[in-house]
């Protein structure tokens, strides 16, 4: 009996939900595809005169990455919220880290990678019927691949969040997990402004998440955290929300009962 | 193989069960019966792990369900009432399904189709609800699982389907095999189940074996004033008075399970006296 983690466990789960879903992923693709297309038409046919700015694409890219994104880290595990489908779920013989494993590999890296690679091409496509027209002027300056890394940066966290949400939500799960999220985001801001507030006094500004700057008058001062300290906050934020949710996901899963 | 210990349950503030011990062998077929809200469902979702006791303690196969370890899954089924298959074939179900229990029979899961008239190319959701019902049933059947817990299975199924259920279980039944059968439709088990428990209340109300049952008690039908106001439990029917009385021959005779079932909820302590001597 093999009850730690194997691959080939994984493997069979990664096939099964495919295969099981593999009607709705199919004509949920094709409806991103179609909008994707439409939307892109539209970016190049209401475009007024013959310079196009590749960087608008990027705002396309974030405008469907992070909803749709979301929508479909929330399904994941939505069919606990089901007695019927979390039965099936449930009773699936495989460990709780392969079946969560199973949806991390379907919000974080099927998803990301699938939506990415419809995009460019649809991207490179637009780009290249506008370049047919030797009139048309298309400029890019910024690097897509880059931009991306900062968008993966907040996407990553902000899809674990919605993992953790359709696992903590019985029902109603993507807007729970929105106002969720915006509650957290208040109560963090409110705790910020607050703490804050109780050190400096005058006039505040932030230059950075850990830079303050204050005035009173013409006296201005600069306060800063360490270097160091600064850096280990900013890479705390950046790359701890992740693992700290999906661990908070795989012990809800533990628990879950229906 | 199965072994509840002092199991106490509630949803909330609803108590459903307190204290309830109970153990299942293999090898037998058990029929789970009680009236609705009594705690059957939640028992067997308690044995599969999908709910936990709030105390005592439950093994299958000397393992903890809670835990929910591949090595308890393998060897645990459970068609309940609600159930969910995709909408893919029953030989998709094979491809994609059934490599996640070791002992899957694909000649077994293709016997039991044919047995309830399934056709193998057909997505669920072109199936009826009852077609998708005995799919299930089939394929828990072939996997072989060491448990097999049914919830009311025979819910939603044709006359035709409940007689094919009978037969396809207990041709599948083995020594290594324990099948828990919860139902309150009890004619549905007459001829089927081997060893009964009822439950009400959260308690176990009665647990027999058949043979016991038929050993102990006598049914028949009865037209005899006297011989009816001697029995155990005794009710009208159109065809005489129905009657269950202490079995002071040794003669055999023909079970019937809603009796018997009516006799244990409603004058329980004159059923039990026949089994306590």
């Amino acid at each position: 009996m093999q009850n730690s983690f194997s691959f080939s466990r994984l493997w069979l789960l990664i096939k099964k939900q495919w295969f099981d879903n593999a009607r709705l992923y199919l004509l949920s693709w094709l409806a991103l595809v179609g909008v994707l297309s439409l939307v892109f038409f539209c970016w190049a046919f209401f475009n007024t005169g013959n310079r196009y700015d590749a960087e608008d694409s990027f705002v396309i890219f974030l405008l469907f990455l992070f909803p749709v994104g979301f929508i479909f880290a929330n399904t994941t595990f939505q069919a606990l919220g089901n007695k019927a489908k979390g039965t099936d779920w449930l009773m699936v013989p495989a460990t709780l880290s392969e079946k969560l494993l199973t949806g991390i590999v379907y919000a974080l890296v099927i998803f990301p990678v699938l939506y990415t690679g419809i995009f460019v091409v649809i991207q490179l496509i637009t780009f290249f019927l506008i370049t047919l027209n030797p009139h048309n002027n298309l400029s890019q300056v910024r690097d897509f691949w880059s931009d991306l890394k900062i968008a993966a940066m907040f996407f990553i966290p902000l899809q674990a969040a919605f993992l953790l949400g359709s696992v903590f939500f019985q029902r109603y799960t993507f807007v729970k997990t929105v106002l969720a999220i915006m509650i957290i985001g208040a109560v963090y801001a409110l705790i910020i402004h607050f703490l804050t507030r109780s050190l400096f006094s005058g006039h505040l500004h932030f230059n950075s998440l850990f830079s303050v700057r204050t005035w009173e008058g013409d006296d201005s001062k600069i306060y800063s955290l360490t270097k160091w300290v600064t850096e280990v906050s900013e890479w705390v934020l950046k790359y701890i929300w992740t693992p700290v949710l999906l661990v908070a996901t795989y012990f809800r899963l533990k628990e879950k009962e229906l | 193989m199965i072994t509840v210990n002092n199991l106490h349950f509630s949803y909330k503030r609803k108590k459903v069960f307190n204290g309830l011990s109970l153990t299942l062998q293999p090898g037998h077929i058990y029929g789970l019966l009680g009236k609705n809200g009594t705690g059957k469902s939640t028992l067997l979702r308690n044995i599969s792990g999908l709910l936990f006791p709030d105390e005592g303690s439950i093994l299958v196969n000397g393992e903890a369900p809670r835990l929910r370890r591949p090595s308890f899954l393998q060897n645990v089924f459970i068609v309940p009432e609600e159930f969910y298959l995709p909408d893919i074939t029953p030989a998709k179900l094979i491809t994609h399904h059934a490599p996640f229990y070791p002992a899957f029979s694909k000649e077994q899961f293709d016997h039991y189709l044919r047995e309830f008239e399934i056709p193998a190319d057909q997505t669920m959701q072109s199936m009826s609800y009852g077609q998708k019902k005995k799919t299930l049933i089939s394929f828990g059947l072939a996997c072989n699982t060491a448990v097999l817990l049914m919830d009311e299975p025979t819910n939603g199924l044709d006359i035709m389907s409940k007689s094919q259920f009978r037969k396809v279980i207990a041709g599948a039944l083995d020594e290594n095999k324990c099948i828990v059968i919860s139902t309150h439709q009890v004619k549905d088990l007459e001829s089927l189940i081997d060893r009964i428990t009822i439950i009400d209340d959260g308690k176990i109300l009665f647990d027999q074996t058949m043979e016991e049952i038929t050993r102990k008690l006598h049914f028949k039908i009865s037209f005899d004033q006297h011989e009816t106001a001697a029995a155990l439990y005794s009710e009208s029917s159109l065809k005489g008075n129905i009657i269950i009385s202490r079995n002071t021959t040794g003669e055999e005779s023909r079970l019937d399970l809603e009796v018997l079932y009516k006799s244990i909820i409603l004058q329980q302590s004159n059923i039990q006296s026949a089994f306590q001597q």
